[in-house]
């Protein structure tokens, strides 16, 4: 009884501070859940990735303007990019995962509008949906596991007239498995075959950001043992082969080493040479900005907000307790312990940060992502100690004789 | 057995020796009133004897117990206990009614609010302030926040009372009111101690004590 009456005669003494305290924490609650969510589903991602020891290479042409319409005039050049596909994918140096990223045409689907990528195509065509032609080693790069059916196996590599395919997550609720799905890519038709449905939160790194499958159709990215005869699919391959050229290197191997083979191999093949760019991040973007800035900036804004935070409620404790230390002489003189006036200011700053807290954790099961309450849990603590370590100091000084005669 | 032994107490703020080589003998039942000049070391000597400073060299032994020797908690208890305060400025908390007021030394204990309520009302009648007790102190008069803080002191059946300059703040009349009533008290076996600079409110004492810079002296 006594507490809730010192509680509330503290409270009621700076109300208006009170509130300020309680919006500043809740924006550090709310900052920090933010973050977390962020790091958490980052770290998640990076967990999935087996190979996250070896550095990420991402391999780019160089074919620009009058180049490129000069490269691809000539059908015949696909046989330098099979060249240089094939000293990729067979470098023991590093590991050459395909990840071509390709827009296709699924005809006569249920699918609703989220799937679609691009503009629509009007009859019986649905928009273009995510692709990804990859190879075996993206899968195992990139941990992908298939919650239904089953992934790839070497046969799927080879063209044959239906394409086994993988659907993401998302796409369960409109095909199963087995189902053919009639496609287009590159220009070309295709019959598809669902043989998996790959697992909730697959994700694989695109050039500079994590993307998740859930709503992707991954394909098998073809090895094709005899390249063709005639000029149009030798264009139709020439697409492809340099889709297939543009991967990405997993490799222990430093940057500038990698940069000197790959040149060395273009000129020994007659082409611009290609150029590599590392991915060393594993951040999801949000908002337009590179996830790892992103969450440098909100790690940086929750350090300033909650070192500013603990100095605002410590100076607001203090300039309470001097207004009331009368009253806590009174209380003393009394029979009341120093420890009952001390929980008091401990159960007041952790009370106002408890605020702060509930509203974090419901508008985080709200809005998620959903973090541990154990995590934030640990944040209140930490924040609530840090809040009263000032307070006690001011405490343990306050003379009770001099305050109670008014000397003070 | 006296209530109270204090022997050869030291007590200095800095460099300035407050209390040098002080020895008071309390038995119950006495009124005591402890004279002095400003800064002679009364109201240090009364926080000793309430228990509020404890950062002296020296024996204090309340009632067969060695104060410097037992820890905070158990301090506390025979504050809570034993010891009534009555000061100057009444030290009330002005935001709490009267009755709360004078009841906070039973709020340490596990008493029943019933309980608390009717020695409140008790105390308050004994001191004649029955009809204050809804009242905030910021409402009372001085004599009237005087006879709240006495009612708080009383409430416990203290075996002292400590008062530091009871009747500082208020007027004549008022003062004597107040004095009766500890001379009410004190006849009920009440031992009080009062501390003050003023020789007629000490000659209403049993004994008077006076302090000075080489210890303490009896005057009568």
């Amino acid at each position: 009884m006594v507490i809730i009456n010192l509680i509330r005669d503290s409270l009621k003494t700076n109300k208006k501070i009170n509130i300020l305290l309680v919006f500043q924490i809740t924006m550090v609650f709310i900052l920090i859940c933010f973050s977390f969510g962020f790091l958490h589903q980052t770290n998640l991602k990076t967990l999935q990735l087996k190979n996250t020891t070896k550095t990420l290479y991402k391999i780019n042409d160089n074919f620009l303007g009058e180049a490129e319409k000069k490269f691809f005039q000539q059908p015949d050049n696909v046989y330098i990019l099979n060249s240089l596909y094939k000293w990729l994918s067979q470098n023991s140096e590093f590991d050459y995962i395909v990840a071509n990223h390709q827009s296709v045409y699924v005809y006569n689907s249920k699918l609703p509008s989220k799937f679609e990528y691009g503009v629509n195509t009007g009859n019986n065509a649905h928009g273009e949906i995510n692709s990804l032609q990859v190879n075996s080693k993206f899968l195992t790069y990139f941990n992908i596991t298939a919650e239904e059916g089953r992934l790839f196996n070497k046969e799927d590599y080879n063209l044959k007239n239906s394409i086994p395919i993988l659907l993401g997550s998302e796409f369960k609720e409109y095909f199963k498995l087995h189902d053919h799905l009639q496609l287009s890519y590159l220009s070309k038709h295709f019959d598809g075959e669902v043989i998996g449905f790959i697992d909730n939160d697959c994700y694989y790194n695109d050039s500079y950001n994590l993307r998740k499958l859930d709503q992707y159709i991954i394909l098998p990215s073809f090895e094709v043992e005899n390249l063709p005869q005639n000029s149009e699919d030798k264009s139709f391959d020439l697409k492809l082969y340099l889709d297939k050229c543009g991967g990405l290197l997993a490799t222990d191997m430093p940057a500038n080493y990698l940069q000197r083979i790959i040149t060395e191999k273009c000129y020994e093949l007659d082409i611009i040479p290609y150029q590599i760019e590392g991915l060393i991040s594993f951040y999801p973007s949000i908002w337009g900005m590179e996830g790892e800035k992103l969450q440098k900036l909100i790690n940086m804004l929750i350090i300033i907000i909650t070192i500013s935070y603990i100095f605002c409620i410590s100076i607001s404790t203090a300039s309470k307790i001097r207004l009331l230390k009368k009253d806590y002489a009174v209380y003393i003189a009394n029979g009341f312990g120093m420890g009952k006036i001390f929980i008091s200011v401990v159960v007041e700053i952790a009370l106002i940060n408890f605020i702060a807290f509930i509203i974090a954790v419901f508008g985080n099961q709200i809005f998620g992502p959903r973090i541990p309450i154990s995590q934030l849990s640990i944040f209140y603590l930490a924040i609530t100690l840090a809040s009263i370590v000032y307070p006690y100091k001011l405490l343990t000084k306050i003379d009770i004789s001099k305050t109670l005669r008014g000397d003070s | 057995m006296p209530l109270i032994e204090l022997k050869h107490i030291y007590k200095s703020y800095s460099k300035r020796i407050v209390l040098n080589d002080l020895s008071l003998k309390v038995t119950s039942g006495e009124m005591i009133g402890i004279m002095g000049r400003s800064g002679s070391g009364k109201s240090t000597l009364l926080n000793i004897l309430g228990l509020l400073d404890t950062e002296y060299d020296g024996s204090y032994i309340y009632n067969n117990i060695e104060i410097p020797k037992i820890n905070e908690k158990k301090r506390t208890e025979i504050r809570r206990d034993n010891i009534g305060f009555v000061v100057q400025n009444y030290a009330l908390i002005n935001h709490d009614k009267v009755s709360y007021n004078i009841s906070l030394p039973l709020l340490c204990k596990k008493i029943k609010k019933k309980e608390i309520q009717d020695r409140v009302e008790k105390i308050a009648c004994k001191v004649g302030i029955a009809d204050l007790l809804n009242k905030y102190p910021y409402e009372l008069s001085g004599g009237e926040s005087q006879r709240v803080a006495i009612a708080r002191a009383l409430i416990r059946n203290p075996d002292i009372i400590l008062a530091d300059e009871p009747t500082g703040a208020l007027d004549q009349v008022t003062e004597d009111e107040v004095l009766g009533l500890f001379n009410e008290l004190n006849k009920e076996g009440v031992t009080i101690l009062l501390v003050t600079h003023n020789k007629s409110i000490a000659n209403q004492c049993n004994k008077i004590y006076e302090l000075d810079g080489n210890g303490i002296h009896i005057v009568n």
